[in-house]
């Protein structure tokens, strides 16, 4: 069947995930005990956090899996009413089946508002006989500590290489494709660690051919957002404010992106710019500043354009440098 | 027009809610001398140029009031701009011999002085339209109108639109609310709906406008011909009010008008005007003559704003300059999100500030020649793209609910991908149509295709297909799965959560009984 790859592969016992041994070994224990206190998952994106825990509630819950098992993104509802409605409607009902407990996947919490984590502190510690919370962040520093006091922590390793590799094998083989030595190397280094990025680079370019080479794993490169990012950024270097301010709204309305989705990926490519190191920490400061701007509630549009000014000007004072 | 929102804000930064209604009757005096549209403005409903079935309805309306409570406390009168809605409503207001609290969108943020005027029967006294002083004892009645409502509702108004619900709920006084966009209105909220008689202004006919300018005409003493007239009623498409607006613009000094005039006629006055101001901003350097600039304007801030910052770029081409200016302009921006967020009204002070000569002090260098000043790009685009920005939210929701991902996630990592693989990727299509349960506007997106083109037509047809086959070897979709396909698009967030609602409950009766 026709699936897309990161859900087709995604491992379905936690045996499978690979290159998270310690945390795969101990979760194993909370399964076979059929107990488990809160967790507290962190770690970077396509790391296994999700897998681990879709996993760990088919091997606790067995044909049950479904009923026991919600999963929440906390990014796409910070505010302090869903804690208090959604999670808390779930968390009070009664396990079913054989089940002692139900699970609370909460991924990204640490994009919940310290007052929503508080509310979600009161609701884990009212709930515990009925309902186990497990809370996945980026950076566990961002979870308040009575909540990190209150869960164990498992810390997700950035994927090695050879985890990478070990990954990739198994659905090239499944899929009947070869991937050459150098296509490996390459969606290794644009994998960056991360197993989501890797795989689905892997399935674009297994549909240009059976066999796998660095070109095409650097040609589906492309496809990503932050290329367009890029290129606005580029442009605004340039010194072309109108060409730029098109970029951009093509990016906040065409692809409805939000305004701080676009300062995140700015942050990020920042490092890559053929500018001066120290021009990139001027920028990022400002970058900061913008973006603690729109939070504030700045119009994300002009906020943005404010942003542009300033890398026209970054542009502006290299030219003069290198004519000098 | 006589008073300016902004002068209008100010008043309302400086002095309470008790000087609104004293405000709002000198600035009805005052602009009766001034303004052709405020002069003509009809007296009573019979005067109300077009829309006769709605100005009756209204009337049946209000009548309901005089014997009474009613049931629909408030009306809606949705129409297009000079139409005759706050004409109608005026009319009436003078016709039935009731007071008038008129408010704007701005001052809505101002719900608690709405909610007492309201609420407070009889006892308070009042002014007439006409300035004159009633008081309720004596039978007027008090007409609320909110003009703008549908502009009130802006996203980050959080109290706004339940204020208001709460007003037409307690009050005790007859509510007009006055909407260019219907559904901008009643999508914050559906009971709004419910709750008030909604009333349709169509826009005015050609033969009605000629009609009524040619009254002017002969009033003002302005020789005009046919063709002229029609040129005129023609330019205005349907708006009365930018007709009778023009009329007087091109007779400002004159006594004849040719045809030749109207075609120089090119935006809106209030247009014009925002060109002065832009001007005003752009060309000086001095705090105090940029700031003269917008005193007089007919734009709110939040307009104003966009205004200055579409054609900030095409007036400062010094990239210093550029950057110092959109310094200035994110600043006031930020103190407009803080009037939102905190409904701190003051703020719109610094806002201005800023906005006006915190631009025309950030130039280095003045500027000549002359500038084309364009509307606000961004309002434009938004307005076009508004389907396609819920359709994308629609996608976004299902990849990240398939693929365990944030919203986020799924829009920048997974779509890109997706798309590619759904556009080349054989057969991938039809099981992603069949597996994400998409409908042909979101194929269609994906595709960047047309909604009735034969490809999407084809893909849904060949997904449907397979599960015509796997029916045979799998249970089909359960009933709330199919329940949910058929729903409206626009309302599928809020479905889903009633489905998990129900989800719920179904489970906790399950569980009732199992003990």
């Amino acid at each position: 069947m026709k699936q897309v790859w990161v859900e087709k592969y995604r491992p379905k016992k936690l045996d499978d995930v690979v290159g998270q041994t310690e945390i795969t070994e101990r979760l194993k224990a909370y399964a076979k005990t059929k107990s488990m206190p809160h967790l507290l998952f962190a770690g970077p994106a396509g790391t296994g956090k999700t897998t681990c825990a879709i996993a760990l509630a088919k091997e606790l819950f067995l044909e049950n899996w479904k009923e026991n098992f919600q999963e929440m993104n906390a990014s796409d509802e910070r505010g302090i009413s869903v804690v208090r409605t959604k999670i808390k409607d779930y968390a009070r009902i009664a396990p079913m089946g054989e089940a002692g407990f139900k699970i609370i996947f909460l991924d990204e919490a640490d994009a919940l508002t310290p007052e929503a984590q508080a509310a979600l502190r009161r609701t884990m510690e009212r709930y515990t006989q009925t309902c186990r919370f497990i809370l996945s962040c980026n950076y566990s520093s961002k979870i308040i500590e009575p909540i990190q006091s209150r869960c164990a922590v498992f810390r997700f390793r950035s994927l090695k290489a050879e985890d990478i590799k070990l990954y990739l094998l198994r659905i090239a083989e499944s899929e009947n494709r070869e991937i050459t030595e150098d296509g490996m190397e390459a969606l290794i280094y644009v994998a960056e660690g991360d197993a989501r990025k890797a795989t689905n680079s892997l399935q674009v370019a297994a549909s240009m051919g059976d066999t796998i080479d660095s070109n095409m794993i650097y040609e589906t490169a492309s496809l990503a957002r932050p290329q367009e990012v890029k290129r606005l950024l580029t442009t605004a270097l340039g010194g072309s404010f109108a060409e730029a301010r098109k970029r951009l709204d093509d990016l906040l309305i065409t692809d409805g992106l939000s305004g701080v989705d676009v300062i995140r990926q700015i942050h990020r490519s920042i490092v890559d710019l053929p500018i001066p190191d120290h021009k990139k920490v001027q920028l990022v400061d400002k970058v900061g500043e913008i973006e603690f701007r729109i939070v504030e509630g700045g119009n994300e549009r002009i906020q943005l354009e404010a942003l542009i000014s300033q890398f026209i000007l970054a542009g502006e004072d290299m030219e003069g440098q290198s004519s000098r | 027009m006589g008073v300016s929102k902004i002068t209008y804000f100010f008043f309302l930064i400086y002095h309470n809610e008790e000087a609104l209604t004293y405000y709002l009757r000198n600035s009805f005096k005052a602009s009766m001398n001034v303004d052709w549209a405020e002069k003509y403005r009809p007296k009573r409903l019979n005067d109300v140029v077009g829309n006769p079935t709605a100005t009756k309805e209204l009337r049946d309306w209000a009548e309901t009031w005089e014997r009474g409570t009613p049931k629909k406390k408030a009306v809606v009168l949705v129409g297009d701009p000079g139409v005759g809605k706050t004409s109608s409503a005026l009319a009436l207001a003078r016709e039935f011999g009731w007071g008038i609290v008129e408010l704007n969108a701005s001052d809505l943020r101002n719900a608690d002085a709405i909610r007492k005027v309201a609420t407070s029967g009889a006892l308070n006294e009042t002014f007439t339209d006409s300035g004159e002083f009633v008081s309720t004892r004596h039978g007027g009645r008090k007409l609320i109108i909110l003009d703008e409502a549908d502009n009130i509702f802006g996203k980050e108004d959080y109290g706004g639109i339940q204020a208001i619900v709460m007003t037409i709920r307690e009050t005790l006084q007859p509510i007009i609310l006055i909407v260019n966009d219907y559904y901008a209105l009643v999508r914050r909220s559906p009971a709004l709906k419910s709750m008030c008689h909604t009333i349709r202004f169509s826009g005015i006919h050609k033969s009605s406008v000629i009609k009524l300018l040619r009254t002017i005409c002969q009033n003002e003493d302005i020789t005009v011909s046919n063709e002229t007239l029609n040129a005129l009623a023609e330019h205005s498409s349907g708006d009365l009010r930018s007709a009778i607006n023009d009329l007087e613009s091109l007779s400002l000094g004159k006594r004849k008008i040719s045809e030749k005039d109207v075609t120089v006629l090119g935006f809106r006055d209030y247009r014009i005007n925002i060109f002065k101001a832009l001007t005003g901003i752009f060309r000086t350097t001095s705090y105090n003559r940029a700031l003269e600039s917008a005193y007089n304007l007919n734009e709110d801030p939040e307009h104003l704003l966009l205004w200055i910052d579409e054609n900030l770029p095409l007036e400062y081409k010094k990239h210093e300059d550029l950057a110092s200016a959109y310094y200035s302009l994110s600043r006031a921006s930020i103190f407009l999100g803080r009037v939102r967020i905190r409904q701190h009204y003051k703020l719109w002070g610094y806002a201005n500030d800023l906005m006006t000569a915190g631009v025309a002090v950030s130039k280095t260098s003045s500027m000549r020649g002359y500038t084309k000043y364009q509307f606000p790009s961004w309002l434009t685009k938004m307005s076009q793209t508004r389907g396609i920005r819920t359709l994308q939210k629609s996608l976004n929701e299902k990849l990240s609910s398939h693929y365990h991902t944030s919203r986020y996630v799924a829009q920048i990592e997974m779509f890109p991908y997706f798309r590619y693989l759904f556009e080349n990727e054989k057969d991938f299509n039809i099981y992603a149509i069949r597996d994400l349960d998409l409908d042909s506007e979101e194929i269609a997106y994906i595709l960047g295709e047309e909604t009735d083109s034969p490809t999407v037509k084809h893909l849904l047809e060949k997904s449907k297909d397979l599960d015509k086959k796997k029916k045979e070897e799998k249970p089909q979709l359960t009933g709330s799965e199919k329940g949910k396909k058929e729903q409206d698009k626009g309302r599928k967030m809020r479905d889903t959560e009633d489905i998990d609602a129900k989800k719920a409950q179904d489970l906790r009766q399950k569980n009732l009984s199992d003990f």
